[in-house]
């Protein structure tokens, strides 16, 4: 009994120490995000990556989101997707992209001292999470249509 | 303009309510199974599926704690295990290939599905692409490293 309270504890001070640090990265970039979502600027890149995001069923302004998932982590690519009002297909495909490559340069310096070359691991996952993104488009498009 | 601010403010305290709402009780579910009786039996369990794409049964704990967890937690276990010589160069190899591709999944997963995505798929191809590279990896490399420590 007393251990599993000792349980119940720590479980809920590492959830709310994991929750924090995520709202710290999410609430700046969801701000961001929703104010400069209407603007010129946004629908300029969104033009311009639309046949690109095409490919994976996303729109052309999820490219920010994608793109901040590779660059920061998945909760940048949360918060910038979130204001888009996106389809759950959309969010699913995001999710396993961004889930296979993000927060690449970081990572990629981390296993840099393990001797893993970081340009190897940047264009291995980014290139596997491009081709598991149209897989999973594809499928989902054939199931639901 | 302040009113598409206070629009943005509270979209993203909602999002935050929602994310800790999910989290606490997953971190909590996790304290219990990792302190528990079946943690070993996980183990044994997890290995009938790494066996087959080249993992010693050492590599277990790292890749355990890797996909559930997040590969900060299992890469400090790992560079441990491999200290301790307990891991050969292959699992450190496989390991690595398999973790750059399918960690912290449990997390990555619900972070997700908060704002509607549908967690089956993207966990089963993560899972089914990672085992596959992995075990391409597997075959290219068995015999150029193997056992060697």
């Amino acid at each position: 009994m007393q251990e599993a309270k000792e349980h119940l504890i720590n479980g809920i001070k590492n959830g709310l120490d994991v929750s924090i640090k995520l709202i710290k990265t999410i609430v700046p970039f969801y701000i961001a995000v929703d104010l400069l979502i209407n603007t010129q600027v946004a629908n300029t890149i969104g033009k311009f990556l639309a046949p690109f995001m095409h490919l994976f069923g996303l729109t052309g302004k999820m490219a920010v989101a994608l793109i901040s998932g590779w660059l920061v982590n998945l909760y940048a690519a949360i918060a910038a997707v979130a204001p888009l009002h996106p389809t759950w297909q959309q969010v699913t495909i995001l999710g396993l992209m961004n889930g296979i490559a993000h927060n690449l340069i970081v990572e990629a310096a981390v296993l840099h001292k393990t001797g893993t070359n970081p340009f190897f691991t940047i264009v291995f996952r980014i290139s596997v999470s491009l081709i598991a993104g149209f897989l999973l488009y594809q499928f989902l498009r054939f199931v639901y249509g | 303009m302040a009113e598409a601010l206070l629009h943005a403010f509270t979209g993203s305290l909602r999002l935050s309510i929602k994310l800790i709402l999910i989290i606490v009780p997953l971190m909590v579910a996790y304290e219990f199974v990792q302190n528990s009786r079946w943690f070993a039996k996980l183990l044994d369990f997890l290995h009938i599926f790494l066996k087959p794409l080249g993992f010693s049964k050492q590599a277990s704990i790292s890749m355990l704690t890797g996909i559930f967890l997040g590969i900060t937690y299992g890469s400090g276990i790992l560079i441990a295990q491999s200290q301790k010589q307990q891991l050969t160069q292959l699992d450190v190899l496989l390991t690595a290939v398999y973790l750059s591709m399918c960690h912290a999944v449990i997390e990555d997963t619900l972070v997700f599905v908060v704002i509607g995505a549908n967690g089956f798929y993207m966990l089963f191809t993560r899972i089914i692409i990672a085992t596959i590279m992995t075990y391409l990896f597997y075959i290219y490399f068995k015999n150029k490293l193997n056992i060697a420590k």
